[in-house]
Parts: C-alpha cells; sequence; structure tokens
C-alpha cells in the first residue's frame, strides 16, 4: 500500500532529475525559449564535501531537537556551524551561540509562553 | 459612512488612544516580523491583554497590532528571502533579488508605500461597498477561482527562468504535493504512506519556509559573503525614494492589485496568501517586462504588498456585516468584539456603526504610521544585507525552524522545513524555478475543490458560459502560446 501510495513521489522526483539531463542532451534546448539551457555561467559548482556538511548538519540538527529538544540543540548546531565550518574563532562562536539561544529563550519560551 | 469615519478619527488622535495605535503597530510589526507568527498567532496572543480596556481603546490596538503584521513580514521577506507571514511569500520573488543587488532600501520604500496605500484603497472599497457588497461577492463563483488559479501558475511558469517546460513541471510538481491527505470530495487519505502526519495534507508553511528560507542559507553558506552582491554606500536614501516613487510610478499594479485583494478578502475563507499570489501572477501578465519577474522587478513587489494589505479591508466585509470571519485571523478579531460585547452582523451598520467607523480608522491609521516608521528605520534594516552571510545564516535558520515549531508545535514541520530546504536547493541547482512549485502547492487544494464545486453546480460548461470565466480561459490559452508566438517571430525577423 505504501508503495503504491509512495510510487507517484518516487516517479516525479526522478522526472524532475531525467528532464534536465534529458533537456541537455537531448538537443531539445536549441530550440529556444521553451526549452532552453542554463547558461554556463549559471552552473552552480560547490565543493561536494561543503554541500555534504551542510546537508548532515541540518539533519543532525533536526534529530537532535527531536531527542533533546530546541534549547540545548540550537547553541550545538550553532557551535558547530560557527567553529568548524565557518571557522570563527572559539570566543565567537561560543558567543553567538549562547547570544542566540537567549534571545530564542527570551522571544520563545519567556515571552510567548512557547514549551521548545 | 464619512462622519462616524471623522468621528472615529477624532477619538483615534486623542492622547491615550494615539499611545496604543503606536503599540499596537510596534507589536504587529515585531510579531510580522518572527518567521510563523502571522496576524493570527499576534491577535491571539494580544487578546488576553485588552481584557481589562476599554473596548475603543481595545479595538484600536488590536486592528492596528494586525494590520502592521503584514508590514513587518515584508522586511524579513526582502532582507533575508524569510516571509514573516505567509501573505509575505510572494515580496521575497522580487523583494530579496532586489537586496541581492544591493537595493534593499529601493524594495522597502516600495513595499511600505504600497502596503500602506494598498491597505487605505482596502478600507476605501470596503466603506464604498458596504451597500453593494452581495452583488460582488456573488459575482466570482468556484469556476473564476478555478481559472485565476490556473492563469496564476501558467503565468509565473512563463516568467520563471524563461523556462515553460522546467517552470510547468515544477508547477505539476506543486499540484501533486498539494493532493496529499484527504480527497475533498471522497474523503480518501491519498499518499500518506500511512503516516498520521501526513493526513492533512503538506502544510505550506513549513513547505515554503524550507524552499526559500532554508534553501537560501544553504546557499549563501556555500557562497560566503553578503546577501547583499554590490555595495552602494551611500545610496539607501535615495533608493528609498525611488521605491517611493516607484509605487506611484506603476499605480496601475497598485490599484490591480489592491483590487484582487479586496476582492478575494471578501470571499470568506480565502484569505490573504492566495490573494497575493493571484496579484502576482496578474502583474507578470501585464507587465511590460515580464522577464524580470522572479529576478527583482519592482512591480511583484507592489503587487504582493498591495494585495496582502487592501485584502484586510474586504476580509473585514464578511466578518462585520454578515458575522463570517473571512479568515482565521478575523474569527480571533470577532472573538475580541464578542468580548467587548459588541455582536457582528447587521447591528455593525446601524447601532454599532461607530465601532465599524473605529475599526476602519484604526485599521488605517495604523497602515499609515506602519509605512512611515519602516521607511524611518529602512536604511538602518537594509544594512542587515551587509553582514557576512555565515553569522546570518545559521541564525535564520535557528529563528525559521523554531518558528515554524511555534505554529502548531509539531515536531514533523521541523523535518518537512528541512527536506523542503534541501529540495528547494536541488532545484536551484539544476536551475529548477521554485516559485511556480509554491504557487501551485498554496493554491492546489483550491484548485480542487473549485473545480469538484465547478462540476457540481455548473457542469463543464461553466468554465466557458461566465463572461469572466471564458476571459480567464482565453488568457490561460495566450499566456501558453504566447512563447510559441514570439519564438516564431523571432525566427521570422531573423529570416530562418
Amino acid at each position: 500500500m505504501t508503495i503504491y501510495f509512495g510510487l507517484p513521489l518516487i516517479l516525479m522526483l526522478t522526472t524532475i532529475f531525467l528532464s534536465d539531463n534529458f533537456i541537455r542532451f537531448s538537443g531539445l534546448s536549441l530550440k529556444g525559449k521553451i526549452f532552453n539551457k542554463p547558461q554556463a555561467s549559471e552552473k552552480i559548482q560547490f565543493p561536494v564535501y561543503k554541500q555534504l556538511f551542510i546537508f548532515l548538519l541540518l539533519l543532525s540538527f533536526f534529530f537532535s531537537i527531536y531527542f533533546f529538544g530546541f534549547l540545548p540543540s540550537i547553541p550545538l548546531f550553532m557551535f558547530i556551524y560557527l567553529r568548524f565550518y565557518a571557522r570563527e574563532s572559539w570566543l565567537t562562536s561560543v558567543a553567538i551561540s549562547a547570544a542566540t539561544v537567549s534571545l530564542v529563550y527570551i522571544i520563545f519560551v519567556y515571552t510567548l509562553k512557547l514549551r521548545l | 459612512m464619512w462622519l462616524p469615519f471623522l468621528e472615529a478619527s477624532a477619538t483615534i488622535f486623542q492622547g491615550t488612544n494615539l499611545l496604543f495605535l503606536l503599540a499596537g503597530v510596534l507589536v504587529g510589526f515585531f510579531f510580522g516580523a518572527l518567521p510563523g507568527i502571522g496576524g493570527m498567532i499576534t491577535l491571539s496572543l494580544l487578546l488576553p491583554m485588552t481584557f481589562g480596556m476599554d473596548s475603543s481603546i481595545a479595538l484600536i490596538f488590536l486592528i492596528a497590532a494586525y494590520g502592521a503584521c503584514t508590514f513587518g513580514g515584508a522586511l524579513p521577506a526582502i532582507l533575508l528571502n524569510v516571509p514573516g507571514t505567509s501573505q509575505n511569500i510572494t515580496t521575497c520573488f522580487d523583494g530579496y533579488p532586489l537586496a541581492r543587488q544591493g537595493r534593499a532600501g529601493y524594495a522597502i520604500g516600495a513595499a511600505m508605500t504600497a502596503s500602506s496605500l494598498g491597505g487605505a484603497f482596502g478600507l476605501l472599497v470596503l466603506g464604498l461597498l458596504l451597500p453593494v457588497a452581495r452583488q460582488v461577492i456573488l459575482a466570482f463563483s468556484y469556476p473564476e477561482f478555478f481559472l485565476m488559479v490556473i492563469v496564476g501558475i501558467c503565468v509565473i511558469a512563463l516568467v520563471s527562468q524563461e523556462n515553460l517546460f522546467k517552470g510547468l513541471v515544477a508547477g505539476g510538481l506543486g499540484i501533486l504535493l498539494s493532493l496529499y491527505g484527504y480527497s475533498p470530495i471522497t474523503g480518501e487519505a491519498r499518499f500518506t504512506f500511512s503516516t498520521l502526519y501526513l493526513l492533512d495534507g503538506i502544510s505550506f508553511m513549513p513547505a515554503m519556509t524550507g524552499l526559500f528560507a532554508i534553501t537560501e542559507m544553504i546557499r549563501l553558506s556555500l557562497e560566503g559573503g553578503a546577501i547583499a552582491q554590490t555595495r552602494t554606500p551611500g545610496a539607501l536614501g535615495k533608493d528609498l525614494i525611488l521605491g517611493v516613487l516607484a509605487v506611484f510610478r506603476h499605480f496601475k499594479v497598485l490599484l490591480l492589485s489592491s483590487a484582487i485583494g479586496t476582492i478575494i478578502g471578501m470571499v470568506p475563507g480565502i484569505g490573504g496568501t492566495t490573494a497575493s499570489f493571484i496579484a502576482y501572477g496578474q502583474a507578470a501578465q501585464f507587465s511590460k517586462n515580464r522577464e524580470c519577474f522572479g529576478k527583482g522587478a519592482i512591480e511583484g513587489v507592489i503587487a504582493s504588498e498591495a494585495a496582502n494589505d487592501s485584502k484586510e479591508g474586504g476580509a473585514l466585509l464578511p466578518t462585520l456585516v454578515f458575522g463570517i470571519p473571512g479568515s482565521a485571523a478575523m474569527t480571533v478579531l470577532m472573538a475580541a468584539l464578542l468580548f467587548h460585547n459588541i455582536t457582528p452582523g447587521r447591528a455593525m451598520l446601524n447601532e454599532n456603526l461607530g465601532e465599524t467607523a473605529l475599526l476602519l480608522a484604526g485599521n488605517l491609521y495604523g497602515h499609515i504610521l506602519a509605512g512611515i516608521i519602516a521607511i524611518i528605520f529602512a536604511r538602518q534594516l537594509a544594512l542587515i544585507t551587509h553582514i557576512p552571510t555565515q553569522f546570518i545564516c545559521p541564525v535564520v535558520t535557528v529563528f525559521s525552524l523554531v518558528g515554524i515549531f511555534a505554529i502548531r508545535h509539531n515536531i514533523w514541520d521541523v523535518l518537512l522545513t528541512i527536506i523542503f530546504g534541501l529540495f528547494g536547493y536541488l532545484m536551484h541547482k539544476y536551475h529548477y524555478p521554485r516559485i511556480p512549485l509554491v504557487i501551485a502547492l498554496i493554491l492546489g487544494r483550491r484548485l480542487e475543490m473549485t473545480y469538484h464545486q465547478t462540476m457540481l453546480r455548473f457542469g463543464p460548461l461553466g468554465f466557458v458560459t461566465r463572461p469572466i470565466s471564458l476571459i480567464l480561459l482565453l488568457i490561460i490559452i495566450l499566456t501558453l502560446l504566447l512563447p510559441l508566438i514570439q519564438q516564431k517571430n523571432a525566427k521570422r525577423g531573423l529570416g530562418v
């Protein structure tokens, strides 16, 4: 049953990526405006490890929120991002992480009475 | 109507009332700028505070805060690509590209002026339409709404990144995603993967925040630098004035979008998000430089902001006159009215005319005040776009995710936001426009509902036999044929 319902999703994801390559390699791109191909200068090239780092960091941020809640996860996420991705100093990383979590606490927990 | 309005204006300009108007505007501004906290949550939060207040002060405070929400929401939409409220999604489409070009002041100036004038237009139309409201609401029925949604998707697919094929793929994907959850006719659960979470369908705030805010933060993290790619020191003040003037230069866009916003606002249950999307689509359709839409067209910002503010005048109409709230936020406003012993309904036009005028005047002056405050601080706000992105990205990501969680207190909304963020990044990487997807996702449910309603009420002929729907149908055909005609003309011009 799940596979039956999931099929359209799998199909559309496959379509979206195949169609891109289809346009690129089929020559349809020559037909001008409707099937135009991105310019070489527009192509986005970032190191794969950087993209993977961000993807995994975001997903692990979610799992951390799921298991420990927002308040411990926010400084952890901020610190890892600032110290290991953005290469900021220890002091800056700790200070910005602490400031962000304090602001979140003041606005959402103290003022809006949300349980994070 | 004018005498009570003048009396209400005099009441508002009394010392304490004016202070509460200012307080309401500031609070609304602040909550509007926080992602996920829209007009409804703001009103719900403020309602208990008004319990001890005099009813006129309470009304002024609440309506000013509600009106300022969409103003506040436009600022992060322009500066960070993070819409503060769902009604500001369309402001991101062109406001953010302008900020990237170092023209945040221009976008803010135009957005704030369009909001103020749009809001005033909505209220003016409301004042004029109160006696003939019924006929106007009934002129737009299911086939018209169905076709207006299709027009919106087609136009955006056409103008986004100049690639109709990819635009339509994204739009189709959006419609498919909007079909998740219960079928409105048979009640059957669709594409739920046997989970309870998907039974309600894909909630659009997480989807949209993921596709715009999170995607943008991923991209900015990878790119480095600052949001504004060009630094134009000292030009902000001038840009701001140019932005204000741009609204008057594109006055037709303002009028059309405000009219769309007001009409859609009047129909209960449709809301400002749909209004701003349809207005944006119409602006793109009638614009001379439609290829600029999605890349920093000021008309896009004007259309979006004018529609989302003018719809308030429209939404007040069914709330006040029929006692049917036009949107979720209006439900809270109605609760506030009832609490202060004001019963919405026919009495609002007779015995309680003073309160009706007070609500209209409070909303109008709130809009004007919010516009002035935003323009005064725009210079400082625009500086955000020059802060290095390594500081902005994690902070905005955190606030976006907490904001999304705050809406329904559902942890899976956070996961959905992240998934859409990653998916949006892939779409961006492979040059698929995200705008048609979001539009189709948000309007898809309405598309399905109105299709079934049309078929049941009018049959297939309903799409062609009603004058407004026939015109819309012709617009759709023209939109889809336009690239082919242009291509043919270009070839002929080249002698091919």
